[in-house]
């Protein structure tokens, strides 16, 4: 059993795993956020586990079960998609056991700390954008989850890998050579799915919040050229809510972030197949107007 | 300090113990707190009601400085101000979680009392949803993953129909499953509410039929009150009884801590020097012996005096009987979690296990029905546990499927 420390502020992770590719993996993708040599001073948020299920099954097509705190909140995977379920199983703690923050399912990108949310259902291209954004001037907050103070517009920096599926792989790996992936986790419910590391910058500016100026609902079609669409603040509010993971959990305190940050920010549904015009129209419309 | 279950216990007598530990001690206190499910349970004795608001407060600005401010600006004997903003982060969260199940359960308990009301005599809630709906001790920070209810037998059917119009519908279970809660449990397969989620457990009785134990419907009907919201439930020495047999005719030991406590919170409502009300309402249902048991562990557990007379006279089975009994839930019903620093009792789980069955159903009855559970079983036990599992499924219950 190998055991390692993830300091991925503003949480502390231990992580328990007898399956090689886990922590190989987590080695590799958080770096310096990742530590084998146990730390007793720290304070650990999760206490999580990626093993092996028991029995013979081991042997014949081996699964992977993930455990926070002795508690397992979903179904286990193969053993090949292990590393893929610890990334996903650190979602689910974070957003069902952080309720001081209004979390939003989004990535979150910045220049000069005015950040951007870009909320979206697995399809959009969310990720893809993401990855290129990241690796081309802006500053990665998160990839998966928009972790908002209440009552401001504040967004905490959650830094995670990019979590790249299907045919974005291959895109993603051709034009970032230099960065680091993890193993494929082949046929998972969302089909082939790659972990992307995040860039060192993401990494060293892990602390510093931004501030949300812009909310952009991205749409990856291939035959489009870039399309913008303002939204009004009652159907932003209801795309935001939609992609809220703790609305109703933590009730009026997200209501009223999230009504105050449609109301003071500019928010636009786009389509396009130009990753660059995208990044052309978010710095000059949204970022330097601001 | 040394992290072992008396330490946890001490928390839940003296909150500010908490303060005596490290970070790093804390985080484990933290995460051994939360698979107990009483997490939420501690925040609430640590944080009172005046606190918790100017803190709220404070901490939605979130910034080290706010708080660095705030603790300055109280006075140095209030409890929660020397903890660590994390563990103030966790303790809180689990409230609000808490808080959050409180505010439900009111507008559920209000619906279904509503509903049921043309169709059955009564409507009781039981357990958790009782004591948060009747303000208890016990429902303080008390979480809870479904609402237990109890009815008219005769009536149970007219009952579910009506709990299907408005949207309660069962899951399909195996027809095996399906005849043991009819013929011989005490409560039909949980039902939940087609759009909100929330589960409840229809009761026709507080243990199973099978057992032979149960108390008749005209005996439990004494035990009913009614809270001036019109929301019925047992009254509290017969809460306190039912809540010790539930947990001493239990098979499943493994979270019993949060039944220790309610155990311990009613009794302290009720008042130790008021202890012939619980024991007259555990004669009359016919649980002297359970409430024996229940009154030894809390004697037990958080170093109480009760008058070892009453509790020798409770315990009213063979000497080699009780012996056997107090040797299991002298561990059991403490608190379990690899973190703590703790001799492992494995053997003393099997027994609770067996003998929770035993007491359950008659020898005849119980070889049949471990027979039909125990195949299945047996190929977890060799294939691993997730056999039957589907083999893609990364959704959870409490949230969207997507990531």
């Amino acid at each position: 059993m190998q055991t390692f420390q993830l300091n991925l502020p503003p949480f502390m992770f231990q992580v328990e795993t007898n399956i090689p590719l886990v922590a190989r993996n987590a080695n590799i993708i958080y770096g310096d956020a990742y530590s084998d040599e146990i730390d007793l001073l720290v304070y650990v948020d999760y206490y999580l586990s990626a093993t092996y299920s028991g029995g013979i099954r081991r042997f014949y097509k081996p699964q992977a079960r993930f455990l926070c705190d002795e508690r397992e909140p979903f179904q286990p995977l193969t053993a090949n998609q292990a590393y893929a379920m610890l990334e996903w199983g650190m979602n689910w703690t974070v957003a069902a056991h952080e309720l001081q923050y209004a979390i939003v399912h989004s990535a979150v990108l910045a220049k000069d700390d005015k950040a951007i949310l870009f909320p979206a259902p697995p399809g959009s291209g969310k990720s893809t954008l993401t990855a290129h954004l990241s690796q081309n001037g802006w500053r990665l907050l998160s990839d998966e989850m928009a972790l908002i103070i209440p009552g401001t517009n504040q967004v905490i920096p959650f830094v995670r890998p990019i979590c790249l599926k299907n045919s974005s792989i291959a895109l993603a790996k051709h034009c970032f050579p230099e960065s680091v992936f993890s193993t494929l986790a082949a046929d998972t419910g969302k089909g082939d799915v790659i972990h992307m590391a995040p860039p060192k910058a993401a990494f060293e500016q892990n602390r510093t919040p931004a501030a949300i100026v812009g909310i952009v609902y991205p749409n990856y079609k291939a035959d489009r050229k870039l399309d913008i669409y303002q939204l009004t603040m009652t159907e932003s509010f209801m795309q935001l809510v939609d992609n809220s993971f703790n609305f109703t959990a933590i009730g009026k305190s997200s209501f009223d972030t999230l009504t105050s940050l449609i109301e003071k920010t500019k928010h636009f549904e786009i389509f396009y197949n130009d990753l660059n015009e995208v990044d052309l129209f978010l710095t000059e419309d949204i970022i330097n107007v601001t | 300090m040394l992290l072992n279950q008396h330490l946890i216990v001490q928390l839940f007598l003296k909150p500010e113990t908490l303060l005596a530990l490290t970070e790093p001690e804390r985080s484990k206190v933290m995460v051994v707190l939360r698979k107990q499910k009483v997490l939420a349970k501690l925040a609430f004795l640590i944080f009172d009601k005046t606190l918790d608001k100017q803190f709220d407060e404070k901490t939605l600005e979130s910034d080290e400085h706010a708080l660095q401010a705030y603790k300055k600006t109280l006075p140095s004997n209030e409890k929660p101000l020397q903890l660590d903003e994390k563990t103030i982060r966790h303790l809180k969260n689990a409230l609000k979680v808490a808080e959050k199940q409180k505010e439900q359960v009111f507008l559920e308990a209000n619906e279904i009392s509503h509903i049921l009301k043309p169709v059955s005599e009564f409507v009781v809630f039981l357990k958790g949803a009782a004591y948060s709906l009747n303000h208890s001790l016990a429902g303080q920070g008390r979480i809870y993953s479904d609402i237990d209810i109890l009815v008219n037998k005769v009536q149970l059917s007219d009952c579910e129909q009506t709990l299907a119009l408005h949207g309660w519908f069962g899951e399909k279970i195996s027809n095996y499953d399906q005849r043991y809660y009819r013929k011989w449990a005490h409560e039909i397969a949980p039902l939940a509410h087609i759009q909100r989620g929330t589960i409840i457990d229809v009761h026709h009785n507080i243990i199973p039929i099978v057992s032979n134990d149960a108390p008749s419907v005209s005996i439990l009907k004494n035990h009913i009150v009614c809270n001036k919201n019109g929301i019925q439930t047992l009254s509290l020495q017969a809460q306190f009884v039912h809540s010790a047999v539930h947990l001493f005719r239990n098979e499943e030991y493994k979270t019993a801590f949060r039944d220790v406590l309610d155990l311990y919170f009613m009794l302290i409502e009720i008042g130790p020097n008021n202890l012939s009300d619980i024991t007259d309402v555990a004669e009359d249902l016919g649980f002297k012996y359970e409430i024996g048991l229940a009154l030894r562990a809390l004697q037990n557990i958080f170093e109480l005096s009760l008058p070892a007379q009453t509790i020798n006279l409770l315990l009213n089975k063979s000497t080699l009987r009780v012996a056997f009994d107090q040797f299991i839930f002298a561990k059991v019903l403490l608190p379990q979690h690899r973190l703590l620093d703790c001799n492992a009792t494995p053997m003393r789980y099997f027994l609770a296990t067996v003998r929770g069955h035993c007491i359950k159903m008659p020898l005849h009855l119980l070889t049949y029905h471990l027979l039909m559970k125990s195949g299945r079983g047996i190929i977890m036990k060799i294939f691993g546990a997730h056999i039957f599992s589907p083999k893609d499924i990364q959704s959870n219950d409490n949230l969207p499927q997507r990531k």
